[in-house]
């Protein structure tokens, strides 16, 4: 167990640090899907190539983890295909509205609002559990 | 010199949500339904990267005398409705699968056609307000 609180506060500290150091050496505030967006969107610039190879790190990450580390493999979903795609779209929406996700609210939370940051934080909690309160209600 | 910094970054990122488990989506399902099995190492990884990313922004305005200003550009400030709805709405998707943005980007490398789904539909999702915005 202690181990286990070791590598999420470490691992919390890595994205982080990353994540932070990316917005100041590439002076923009970006998360994961601002990147996305970016990519699909295809305009190219010196900054369109970082957001691009900070993604292809990221994606490449667990094979380079496996070499170094230990290994690690992909956890088994437990949703219907409509779930899935619902969802999808849902964290879409709601990234966009919002101007971030968990992890960009997580880490620019310094930057953003402070008081605005940590009420979304709070909301996002508050309706991932009541979102999979109601789903159990409604599927048992 | 820069290519391999950014580089390196996203991989160091996606070390940290390899490492604190977040990837994976039962973690933060166990963690959202508060069951028998609760654990709370998912807070302490929102936490400690709260902590982090507060000192190195300390950091930054006193050595380095930058303003948080300088790599800021269009970040919303204020909580809106927009913002209300969005975190409601991101807050659902989250629950229902246990993935966000970034884990379901890292996940795709696993080749499940769950996360490529999910994944899939997330990208249209981002699209979705500009498209209702442009009916209207």
């Amino acid at each position: 167990m202690a181990v286990e609180w070791m590598n999420s506060l470490f691992g919390g500290a890595l994205i982080s640090l990353s994540l932070f150091v990316f917005a100041v050496i590439n002076n923009i505030a970006f998360g994961v899907g601002d990147m996305l967006k970016n990519t699909l969107e295809r305009e190219a610039s010196i900054s369109w190539n970082n957001q691009i190879l900070f993604l292809i790190g990221l994606i490449i990450s667990p094979v380079i983890f496996t070499t170094l580390f230990y290994p690690v493999s992909g956890k088994t979903f437990q949703n219907e295909p409509v779930i899935l795609m619902i969802a999808g779209l849902l964290v879409g929406v709601g990234y966009k509205l919002c101007n971030g996700g968990l992890i960009t609210r997580m880490v620019l939370l310094s930057t953003y609002n402070l008081k605005a940051s940590i009420a979304v934080l709070i909301l996002f909690l508050i309706f991932g559990g009541a979102s999979q309160l109601i789903f159990m209600f409604l599927t048992v | 010199m820069r290519f391999i910094i950014n580089f390196s970054l996203g991989m160091i990122f996606g070390f940290g949500l390899l490492i604190s488990n977040i990837f994976d989506s039962t973690k933060a399902k166990i963690f959202l339904l508060g069951s028998m099995d609760w654990n709370l190492s998912l807070l302490a990884t929102i936490l400690s990267s709260i902590i982090v990313s507060i000192i190195l922004l300390l950091l930054l305005k006193t050595i380095f005398q930058i303003t948080e200003d300088s790599f800021l550009t269009s970040q919303k400030k204020s909580l809106d409705r927009y913002s209300l709805i969005g975190s409601a709405l991101f807050g659902v998707g989250w629950g229902l699968t246990g993935l966000c943005v970034s884990t379901a980007t890292l996940n795709l490398v696993f080749n499940q056609w769950e996360s490529i789904l999910f994944f899939v539909f997330m990208a249209l999702g981002f699209y979705a307000p500009q498209f209702f915005k442009n009916l209207a």
